[in-house]
């Protein structure tokens, strides 16, 4: 399954796309996990020290935001795609 | 004592080339405090109702406010005036640059055009003395070279001019004011109301420095910028890959107008991307005077053997959806060179695009043909067609001449249903961002005076429960404390909408940036707003003060158009927006509903204290706010 990083998140990584294994169960907190794991700056921008989200993310499912779905529960397929954005204006 | 101001207005009378200073109160300033507020003034005194706007009778109005010039981020800023070509409504529009600045240096709180000149003339502005002068041999002229030739006359580099393009000078209805060459005063045509009266150029230097009452508070507040701007991740975005940064989000959300406002999701979106442009084009950072965000691009390319150069800066957001996304082209070298070709013409890139847009989707329907392009297959995603079709537009040249005026006038005159593919309000065409996606757009859009405009309020997604606490903190600051889903037009959503435009409004008399000051992601919330307003003028002002100041300015433009006549009969959605669900991507079959807007109509003329019925101001509402005058 593709992630796709943007902006600041693609800055800090070096990357802006990566394929994450995805199995029956696997959630978008296990996607995020991995994500941070590969890309340890990355883990300011994604997690708050409880593991929760920060606030400071948006991560999308096939153009939802997870806020929308069922959070860091939301469950995944191989054919998804999710993309992962720091707060971002534009006028 | 008056601090931060000059105290002087500038009156030009361009029929008779005669200049008056006007010195008005104290009182004066506190009540319209400058920008859009004070201009929307001189424009209702001189001007009567019913004037054509590309006549002598209309007023052009240059205004800056009391903090322009001081040092702090994000207040070089002016408002242009009058009544719009594009709409026969109150037209308005900011533009930042070095321009404002050296304005104020040069003398001067605002300048008031009337009449019109019997021939090509620029005003030439230097520490407080005023010259009209010949503009003949720079009639015709790009921007950039306009630039060099009056520098080089007039002997100095640094002067900072304000000026109209050859677009300006053939009175298309979009047409922009220029400072820079890359800065344009872009919406609602004050470009070609300019070019009606034979006014080419404005030119100011100065020396005159800005005196405010408390310059330790000015300092304190400077202070924190630089910090805030690398802390508050929004604005270290818009440090790093400037306005383009919100396109590929927008794109994700499905919120990023493709295909003349058929889709929210376009295929190509990374590729006109701020993150792309960063990658490849992208030059350095520029800003504006005192400015440590650093929003702007320059960039250089070329495009098929057309060099696009730095000095014409580089595409924003709207730019590069409007010339990119609406017309369903990826290239951002095309996007790019538009981008150059609009700044060196004067045209506002919104408007232009868009109506290529439109006009790209009446090909598409066989509402025009190649008869009536001259030749060009004007198809969505052909990029060269798009620039064919624009040169035809700076020259006003077959098609071009029609397209010119805008979408809604074209769409009258191309007839066969093509005035169902016109997205715009009030003949302003729909900015990139999507009502369907966030909802108090629908609202704003329909009602704001001088047509569809999404810098008039805070947007939807800085107030769900799921935005970042320091958001809602300063939202809070404005009574602002049930956020909701950005998909949901009820009380609240009015409310947030109502409020926060009355904040934006106050931003655009005061000549702030809406990317420096704002009541929510911005580097200075509503409180600091204030404080900035009484450490330059010494008033004891209060968030309560700024919100008032902001009604004020919204009731005059409303009252602008009540005297045209116009109320809740043009506070309205195109049908497309109602009646074609969006198609593709996570917007996939949303549209907005007229149930809702007029529901939202109701509740927000109510709030507003206004005539439900008819959307005007109330004599009592204008009484109330010192403008009984304009009742």
């Amino acid at each position: 399954m593709q992630v796709k990083l943007y902006a600041s998140l693609r800055q800090a990584a070096g990357t802006k796309m990566m394929d994450v294994e995805v199995h029956a169960g696997t959630t978008i907190r296990n996607v995020l996990v991995e994500v941070t794991r590969r890309h340890p700056v990355l883990v300011k921008f994604v997690w708050k020290e409880q593991g929760e989200l920060a606030e400071f993310v948006h991560v999308f499912v096939n153009g939802e935001n997870i806020r929308h779905l069922f959070g860091l529960d939301t469950p995944l397929k191989a054919e998804d795609h999710v993309d992962i954005f720091p707060p971002l204006v534009g006028g | 004592m008056l601090y931060g101001y000059t105290g002087k207005i500038l009156h030009v009378d361009l029929n008779k080339a005669k200049f008056t200073i006007e010195e008005p109160s104290e009182e004066f300033y506190k009540t319209y405090i400058g920008g859009s507020a004070m201009g929307t003034y001189y424009v209702f005194k001189n001007t009567p109702a019913g004037a054509d706007p590309l006549g002598p009778e209309n007023t052009l109005t240059i205004m800056l406010s009391a903090s322009t010039g001081v040092s702090i981020s994000g207040q070089s800023r002016m408002t242009a005036t009058a009544k719009s070509p594009l709409s026969g409504l109150i037209g308005d529009s900011q533009v930042g640059g070095f321009f404002p600045a050296e304005m104020k240096f040069s003398g001067f709180d605002g300048i008031v055009f009337t009449g019109k000149s019997p021939k090509p003339v620029y005003l030439w502005i230097h520490d407080g003395e005023v010259e009209l002068r010949d503009a003949s041999h720079l009639w015709g002229k790009i921007t950039g070279d306009v630039e060099k030739a009056v520098r080089e006359e007039l002997g100095d580099p640094k002067i900072e001019i304000a000026q109209i393009g050859p677009s300006g000078e053939n009175l298309s209805r979009f047409a922009a004011i220029i400072n820079m060459s890359n800065r344009a005063n872009g919406r609602t045509g004050m470009g070609a109301v300019m070019g009606s009266k034979n006014l080419k150029a404005i030119a100011v230097r100065g020396h005159q420095k800005v005196k405010t009452a408390d310059p330790a508070g000015i300092t304190r507040l400077a202070r924190l910028a630089p910090k805030r701007v690398q802390d508050i991740p929004d604005m270290k975005g818009l440090q790093d890959f400037g306005t383009a940064s919100v396109l590929n989000y927008q794109n994700t959300s499905g919120g990023l107008p493709t295909c003349n406002y058929t889709s929210g999701t376009f295929e190509q979106a990374e590729d006109i991307s701020g993150e792309t442009m960063a990658e490849t084009i992208l030059q350095h950072n520029d800003t504006c005077y005192a400015c440590v965000v650093r929003c702007k691009r320059v960039v250089e390319t070329e495009y098929k053997g057309n060099h696009v150069d730095p000095s014409y800066g580089g595409p924003e957001y709207e730019t590069l959806s409007t010339f990119g996304s609406y017309c369903g082209i990826g290239d951002l070298h095309a996007v790019s060179l538009a981008n150059q070709i609009c700044d060196q013409y004067g045209l506002d890139t919104i408007a232009c695009g868009a109506t290529i847009a439109f006009a790209m989707d009446c090909f598409e329907h066989g509402y025009l043909t190649t008869k009536d392009t001259g030749g060009i297959d004007l198809r969505f995603g052909d990029a060269d067609a798009m620039l064919a079709i624009l040169d035809k537009i700076t020259k006003r040249e077959g098609l071009g001449d029609l397209l010119a005026n805008g979408s809604a006038y074209a769409a009258e005159k191309i007839g066969h249903g093509a005035q169902d593919l016109v997205v715009a309000v009030k003949n302003n065409e729909i900015p990139a961002h999507m009502p369907q996606v966030k909802r108090s757009l629908a609202l704003i859009y329909a009602v704001n005076p001088f047509g569809a405009d999404h810098q008039s309020h805070e947007h939807d997604p800085a107030y769900t429960p799921d935005t970042a606490s320091y958001n809602l903190e300063r939202m809070a600051e404005i009574g602002l404390t049930h956020p909701m889903s950005d998909r949901v037009l009820d009380r609240e959503k009015v409310k947030m909408a109502l409020t926060t435009e009355w904040d934006y409004c106050y931003i655009d008399s005061a000549q702030l940036c809406q990317f420096v000051y704002g009541p929510a992601w911005q580097v200075y919330g509503p409180k600091e707003q204030a404080e900035l307003m009484k450490a330059t003028t010494g008033w004891d002002w209060t968030v309560a003060d700024i919100l008032k100041s902001g009604e004020r300015r919204l009731n005059m433009l409303r009252a602008f158009n009540a005297r045209e006549g116009v109320g809740r009969e043009r506070d309205t959605l195109p049908k497309r927006i109602y009646d074609e669900p969006l198609k593709g991507g996570a917007s996939d079959g949303v549209a907005v509903t007229r149930q809702e807007v007029e529901e939202a109509l109701d509740m927000y003329y109510e709030m507003c204290g206004w005539d439900v019925a008819t959307g005007k101001p109330t004599r009592a509402k204008l009484e109330e706010l010192g403008l009984g005058w304009m009742a």
